[in-house]
């Protein structure tokens, strides 16, 4: 006979070693009832093999996407002040500024280009009659509607009789269309900007909200209405010359693309005597446009397919809870003998605990092979090639042990909990 | 009365219990189950509590084993307040020292014989090399040397009962506590089951105490409780009179594997 601790403690060691009997332990009960945990484990399959296969889809409709605009032939390059990488462009900071002159000399002499068009941007108070709105108002130059490929809807865009004559004339964005001009026609009716009346041409086709916020909230005059009238002070340049806000460059084709970013860089380098170390007061952007709209699709991509995957891992997480729960009512009796012959609380929550998490890890494994094996299928039938992220993958996993261990814990508790004296009377 | 016995030996008792009253409330009503019940069990005793059904018999054994705790009154196992030790303490109890057998077996039933023995040495902590010896040998010393594989529900119930005594005995706890363990088999096997705890009782000097409505497997102790509606009734020694086993008990378990093999 050993001579016992007396009152008697499970040691340490009691524990460390308990974690492998556990794992045995419920292995063991899941052999013994392979039907059902195999539909168990197969609720969790289905909603970790949705989450890969709907991810590995979204991911290839994005290719699909970018493949169309590039095809599209959006070659668009944008030229702006400051850099905007760092967060610190400031297009009416003194220090950061294109002007005129920089535009010039970048459509002069920068090859592949099919057209240019710049702008230059201010803040307008628009009134009409009791309507009172504050816009953001671009002078363009004619070439922008067709380099931005942005159409009017109704009347006209600023034309080159605008442009040479700096004529008050302006275009509406569809959003301040219907904020001066709720449900009337706005052609020819004659709005102040800053107190100086300019009269409606033209309005713009909607262009919708980008993560950006509302594209429609704006409105064009010509370029030299702007910097010589509206805007006229903050459009000086120390120099002598007029600031522009972006100038937009549309490129050839793709291949022309970076050669013609290159010549840019290089160009304004000169121009604004850069030295080779000195951070760039300039940055040119490709594509800005593509970018902004993916922002969109993107984001409702992902938060359709977070709601898909939370639903389908929920219902197998439900499914989980119903079985354990069976479980530990049938096996009550058993729990009150492992109580009797020394189990503590813990560790009967450690077994049915670990039994739920197997079920769902075991359910995660196989809905890798689903949602790989249903993205390879719809590679097939569709244009879409889909992309099976390892990120993706990753992500299920750890929600399916997260749906055992949160949907385990309930049951496993109340195995736990249970008096062992009524745990044994049960029949 | 039950003091009288056993008062000349001056050892602490294993088995230390003043005034156990246990009240059930079942909604308005109260059941008394024990009404201040006082026993004490020494070392190496082998008693049968004895009394009708529902007199307080297993709720007796079950605060006796620290499943349950009484309503009021003191239980001290091996000089120790039970009433003071938190449900860690108490699990460590029940698996060091206290071997349970119930009427009903409770046995995992798709799980071999030598799986049920290990349980009790798995919340001990012990190794599985070492687990396994030791279950074997438990099963061994029940005669069951040979049926270390088999499933329990592929057992007769007297060998089925035998797995649950080896599982008693396994982490060599100082009390067995044995609720109708022949409740439910023949008097053959019955009587098999007896002779086993009386050897282990006598071998290895292991407290038993147990639980019985017949006087006849009464016999086999050396002391018999009575208990009637919650309260002692009687305790009497069998010193001398003790029923005798069969007589090849004396060679190990030679009588029991034979009586198994032959169902
Ligand atoms: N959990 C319980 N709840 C209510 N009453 C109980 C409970 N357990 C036992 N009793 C009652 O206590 C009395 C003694 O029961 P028990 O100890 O099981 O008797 P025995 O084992 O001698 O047949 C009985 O009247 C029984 O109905
Ligand atoms: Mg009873």
């Amino acid at each position: 006979m050993q001579a016992w601790q007396w009152p008697p403690r499970l040691g340490r060691r009691g524990d460390r070693m308990y974690v492998i009997e556990v794992i045995r332990l419920s292995l063991h009960t899941l052999m013994a009832n392979k039907l059902r945990a195999a539909l168990t484990m197969f609720g969790i399959s289905i909603g970790v093999g949705a989450v890969i296969a709907l991810l590995a889809i979204g991911a290839g409709v994005q290719s699909y996407i970018t493949q169309q605009f590039s095809s599209a032939g959006t070659n668009l390059v944008a030229v702006v002040p400051g850099q905007i990488q760092r967060g610190g462009g400031n297009p009416f900071g003194p220090q950061a500024a294109l002007s005129m002159g920089d535009y010039r000399a970048v459509a002069g002499s920068i090859p592949f280009l099919v057209d240019t068009a710049v702008d230059f941007t201010g803040v307008g108070n628009f009134t009409f009659e009791s309507q009172n709105s504050q816009v953001s108002v671009s002078g363009v130059t004619p070439s922008y509607e067709s380099v931005r490929n942005w159409r009017v809807r109704i009347g006209r865009f600023i034309d080159d009789m605008d442009y040479g004559g700096r004529s008050r004339v302006v275009v509406l964005g569809q959003t301040v269309a219907n904020d001066l001009f709720p449900g009337q026609n706005p052609l020819d009716a004659v709005v102040k900007i800053n107190n100086v009346p300019f009269r409606v041409i033209g309005v713009m086709e909607t262009k919708g909200a980008s993560f950006l916020g509302d594209q429609d909230a704006v409105a064009f005059i010509p370029l030299t209405t702007a910097q010589e009238r509206l805007f006229q002070a903050s459009a000086q340049t120390k120099g002598g010359d007029r600031k522009v806000s972006m100038i937009y460059l549309q490129v050839t084709d793709d291949g022309a693309r970076p050669i013609v970013v290159a010549a840019v860089k290089q160009l304004l380098h000169e121009r604004h005597r850069i030295a080779a170390d000195d951070p760039d007061d300039f940055s040119v952007v490709s594509q800005t446009e593509l970018i902004n709209t993916f922002g969109a699709v993107t984001g409702v991509l992902t938060i359709f397919l977070g709601a898909i995957a939370a639903i389908s891992l929920l219902v197998g997480g439900i499914g989980i809870m119903n079985i354990m729960l069976v479980s530990v009512t049938e096996r009550t009796r058993e729990i009150g003998l492992r109580k009797a012959i020394g189990a503590t609380s813990r560790a009967i929550l450690g077994q049915f605990l670990a039994e739920a998490m197997f079920l769902s890890l075991l359910g995660g494994l196989v809905g890798i092979g689903i949602g790989v094996g249903g993205a390879f299928a719809v590679s097939k039938v569709a244009d879409i090639q889909p992309e099976v992220q390892l990120s993706a993958i990753a992500l299920a996993v750890g929600f399916s042990l997260a749906v055992g261990l949160f949907f385990g814990i309930y049951p496993a508790r109340r195995a736990s909990r249970l008096n062992p004296i009524d745990a044994l009377r049960f029949e | 009365m039950a003091e009288q016995a056993t008062d000349k030996d001056s050892r602490v008792p294993v088995i230390d219990a003043q005034g156990l009253v246990k009240t059930y409330k079942m909604g308005d009503i109260e059941v008394h189950a024990l009404c201040g019940v006082s026993l004490r069990i020494y070392a190496g005793e082998l008693a049968s509590i004895m009394g009708p059904s529902g007199s307080g018999k297993t709720t007796l054994m079950n605060i006796l084993g620290c499943l349950d705790q009484a309503t009021s009154g003191v239980y001290k196992l091996d000089g120790v307040d039970v009433d003071r030790l938190n449900d860690n303490q108490l699990a460590a109890i029940r698996n060091k020292k206290i071997g349970f057998v119930f009427q009903s077996f409770n046995l995992l039933r798709r799980t071999p014989a030598i799986e049920n023995v290990e349980q009790p040495l798995i919340y001990a902590g012990v190794g599985m090399r070492q687990r396994r010896e030791r279950a074997r040998q438990a099963l061994e010393a029940v005669g069951l040397g040979d049926r270390l594989k088999h499933h329990a529900n592929e057992l007769s119930g007297g060998q089925q009962q035998r797995v649950a005594i080896a599982r008693a005995i396994v982490a060599n706890p100082s009390l067995i506590l044995a609720d109708e363990p022949t409740g439910n088999l023949d008097s053959k096997s019955g009587e098999e089951i007896m002779c086993l705890f009386q050897r282990l009782n006598e071998e290895s000097g292991i407290t038993v105490i147990f639980v019985t409505h017949d006087l006849r497997i009464a016999s086999h102790t050396r002391r018999i409780v009575r208990i009637a509606d919650g309260q002692l009734t009687g305790d009497s020694a069998v010193d001398d009179q003790i029923l005798a086993c069969p007589e090849p008990l004396d060679a190990g378990m030679a009588v029991a594997a034979p009586a198994g093999t032959a169902r």
